[in-house]
């Protein structure tokens, strides 16, 4: 009786189709371990559709860079994941001029979140945040959010953001789908098949399809290096394509170790946060 | 696909979990909700309350900010007042609208997290108010430099069909007046259909979980349960919104509101119910003085010049 | 509206300024009607500072115009149309086993601009599309702007304050819009007046396109504002979105 159970059961796994393994799977892993360095920049960037608030140059608080979607501008970014702690930063630069360059940095540590940024001068590169407030200008002190060990639902929505929207929605295929909280829209990608191209370049194509939005992204391997991500989505309204959009990414780095040096407030930057009796900062 | 199948079986277990154990979480004794649950369904759904609350936001059990809340509707208007002091969550529902679906969550947080501005004590005006098809925002000023040390107040006007024009001025805090507006997640328990509220996250409205009777500060209290499951894209529950309304002789008197993830409970508020009831106090729409009403800036030459145009008063004797 | 009209006469000057000298052998141009990137959609400016520039393109004399009205062709939308087209043959490549159309394609070719309000010198708009107005119109030469910005603004001469300051009307210090309702006007104390200068200002986009081939042959952003001339020290605070900068939204993809 037991054997015609085992003989049934085994029968049954094999109509369960186990997932092919691919070259994403270590990449996959890394963000489910919550453990990397990703360095990357966009090599196309979105359609810049509207600048619907004006925003223009900061004076002083940055070195300015006119939002345009301007495409030489060029956007990159670094993102380390040690367990809890993160550290986001994006940058940008007109192409082939590094004294433009300017960042924008996130460290979430001990659940407080620290912003600051840096920019270029005379060569160097300085950090700084406005600390002081809206008006106040550059500072070299930084304060963590307010509140930003209190919120739990913060917490739990900034896990997996790592600023740049463009970046995010290219993860999609490798970020822990059971982690992150949905919101209408999201993709829920699929496994479409392995390609090689005439250069040599492996490629993986994923997409998603849910009913009037289609997803759809290709992740390049060199080896088992991954090097690129493209993606494009679009929305579909009486059978016509009313919205799309399409990115590229270069991967420049992605190890499977957090470079601890990001994970702490540069030097120079003091930290100036209060904290209540409890650790709350405030 | 055995991969999948294990982590779906992972966070099953996990969502059990949480309603099985844990201080938040009850084992319904009694399986019918508290007669005034209904009674407060109706009232809201009538279009015609009013209610006071005081909101505390709780950190390890101790109250990190807090703030009194009103809200009042009234023959198709809608008010909003607060006072708040530090920082201020919204709650949920600030929190998944904030999450800018259209890019999922990659923007930041928009609600006012950085808040630090000492709130107008007292004030008799609301912040956001609907009416006769249009929006106002009251806004303050505090400080020097431009009215000289005095508290001011003025508003802004907006006709609702033009509520979600991409070319109103951001400055002038139209995008959240809806949000505003809307009751929050701990009263929108009883109307999770509320017009002003925004429901595109789909988070489906909290389900009864059981009724038992809870100590809170050496006081018991008849406690109706209601649980929302915070769902991940493969389906599986990642986190739990607990709310607990708390009935004292028959009337909702305070709401607790919990964050289950992880195994961890967090205490995100405490709700004093001030006053909930259908009978519209007078006050809850006078304005108590005059207060100068400026159209709203919407992308047109006015707005982009940066003059101000003068449309009426609204306060004193006027309502 | 006679103040807007002024003041985007001025610009249309400011424009020409920096428009590039014709060819020996006298290239033809027709300039396409301005696109309008600022939520400032009420007032018709792309219009009327594409009529102004025109107007007085053809007064200089030093360009070749065919038209004496801007062109009606929306190419930002022809563009945007004919890419989605290119979106849409993801369909097809699925039959196909793969998304090689799609991702190997000239859609995904980063010399192929994406849009025409962000194509830089040397990139390619749809030379389909560019040459059809070309023969349409007979020109060899497409003129495009796009007015990115535009604002009432303050600024201060950098080398004399280097405090960045928001100012405007009574209301423009509404900041940090929240359900709060409320005002810090701190900052303000160390306003320095004789610093701030406050004007309407403008920034636009200017490419010429040869029709032909679809390559932006020329490229330049020009900001100008109402009264003192612009110079390259005076730093530019328009509808500054401190929101933005706090939380990293500022310029960035």
């Amino acid at each position: 009786m037991i054997k015609f159970i085992i003989a049934l059961l085994i029968g049954l796994m094999s109509f369960v189709s186990t997932s092919e393994a691919t070259k994403s799977d270590v990449y996959r892993d890394a963000f489910r371990n919550k453990s990397f360095t990703l360095k990357y920049e966009i090599i196309t960037p979105p359609v810049h559709k509207t600048n619907r608030s004006g925003v223009l140059k900061y004076g002083n608080i940055l070195n300015p860079v006119v939002f345009t979607g301007n495409e030489s501008i060029k956007y990159s970014g670094i993102i380390v994941v040690d367990g809890n702690n993160k550290y986001v930063e994006t940058a940008s630069k007109k192409d082939g001029d590094e004294k433009t360059a300017a960042g924008i940095c996130k460290l979430t540590k001990n659940n407080e979140i620290f912003n600051f940024y840096w920019d270029i001068k005379k060569g160097n590169q300085r950090y700084y945040s406005n600390s002081a407030g809206l008006f106040g200008g550059k500072t070299t002190s930084v304060r963590a959010e307010d509140g930003s060990t209190v919120d739990p639902y913060r917490a739990m929505f900034q896990e997996y953001n790592y600023g740049s929207p463009t970046l995010i929605k290219a993860l999609f295929v490798i970020m822990p789908a059971d982690k992150i909280v949905e919101v209408p829209s999201m993709p829920k990608y699929k496994f479409f098949g392995s390609t090689t191209l005439d250069n040599g370049l492996t490629c993986e194509d994923y997409y998603s399809n849910s009913g009037d939005k289609f997803y759809v992204a290709r992740y390049y391997f060199d080896g088992d290096k991954l090097i690129k991500i493209a993606t494009a989505s679009y929305t579909k309204r009486d059978g016509v394509i009313a919205d799309y959009e399409k990115s590229v990414i270069g991967i420049t780095e992605f190890s499977f170790t957090p470079e601890q040096k990001y994970l702490s407030l540069p030097e120079g930057l003091k930290d100036k946060t209060k904290r209540d009796k409890k650790g709350a900062s405030k | 696909m055995k991969k999948k199948f294990l982590r779906w079986l992972k966070g099953a277990a996990l969502g059990a979990l949480g309603v099985l154990v844990g201080l938040t979480i009850s084992t319904a004794e009694v399986s019918a909700e508290q007669a005034a649950a209904e009674q407060y369904r109706q009232m809201f759904q009538s279009g015609n309350f009013y209610v006071e609350c005081r909101m505390s936001r709780m950190f390890k059990d101790h109250e990190y900010s807090s703030g009194v809340l009103t809200y009042a509707g009234e023959d198709g208007k809608r008010m909003q007042r607060t006072t708040r002091k530090g920082f201020f969550s919204g709650g949920s529902a600030s929190m998944f609208e904030s999450a800018d679906l259209g890019d999922f969550y990659a923007e930041e947080d928009q609600t006012p997290a950085n808040s630090r501005y000492e709130d107008v004590k007292n004030k008799k005006w609301p912040d956001y108010l609907y009416r006769d098809g249009q929006y106002y925002h009251f806004i303050s000023t505090i400080g020097a430099a431009i009215v000289g040390n005095k508290i001011d107040v003025f508003a802004k006007v907006l006709p609702e069909d033009q509520i979600n024009s991409s070319a109103l001025n951001p400055k002038e805090g139209f995008q959240y007046a809806r949000r505003e507006l809307a009751l929050p997640d701990e009263l929108a328990v009883f109307y999770w259909d509320d017009p002003f509220r925004d429901n595109r996250i789909n988070l489906p409205a909290p389900h009864f979980n059981g009724s038992s009777t809870r100590t809170v500060k050496d006081k018991t209290y008849d406690c109706d349960q209601y649980v929302n499951d915070i769902k991940s894209i493969e389906g599986n529950v990642i986190a739990q919104e607990v709310y607990n309304m708390l009935y004292s002789d028959g009337k909702l008197v305070m709401i607790q509101k919990w964050f289950l993830r992880d195994g961890n409970e967090h205490h995100i508020l405490d709700m004093d119910i001030i006053s909930l009831t259908a009978e519209i106090p007078e006050s809850a729409f006078a304005i108590d003085k005059k207060i100068k009403v400026y159209a709203a800036h919407n992308g047109d030459l006015n707005d982009l010049v940066g003059k101000e145009v003068l449309v009426g008063e609204i306060g004193g004797k006027q309502k | 509206m006679k103040r807007l009209i002024l003041f985007l006469t001025a610009i249309a000057l400011f424009c020409m300024s920096f428009a590039p000298a014709s060819a020996a052998d006298d290239p033809t141009f027709v300039m396409l009607k301005f696109s309008n990137d600022t939520r400032y959609q009420n007032i018709d400016s792309a219009s009327l500072l594409s009529d102004l520039v025109i107007e007085r393109l053809l007064v200089n004399g030093k360009f070749n115009i065919v038209e004496s009205m801007p062109v009606a062709e929306d190419i930002e939308k022809l563009l945007y149309d004919e890419k989605a087209g290119v979106i849409s043959k993801v369909e097809s490549s699925m039959n196909a086993g793969n998304f090689n159309a799609l991702f190997e394609g000239a859609g995904f070719d980063p010399k192929y601009a994406e849009s025409v309000s962000t194509a830089q010198v040397g990139q390619i708009i749809s030379p389909e599309i560019t040459s059809a107005i070309g023969k349409n119109n007979g020109a060899e030469y497409l003129i495009h702007g796009t007015i990115i910005n535009m604002g009432y603004v303050s600024w201060v001469n950098q080398a004399e304050n280097d405090t960045s300051m928001l100012v405007g009307g009574l209301f423009a210090l509404l900041g940090h819009a929240t359900g709060h309702s409320t005002i810090e006007n701190v900052g303000l104390a160390a306003m320095q007046k004789s610093n701030v200068h406050s004007a309407v200002a403008l920034q636009c986009d200017l490419r010429v396109i040869k029709a032909s081939t679809g390559e932006v042959v020329w490229n330049k952003t020009v900001t100008g504002r109402s009264g003192k001339k612009a110079t390259g020290k005076n730093v530019l605070l328009a509808d500054v979105d401190h929101d933005d900068v706090l939380d990293g939204r500022s310029g960035i993809v």
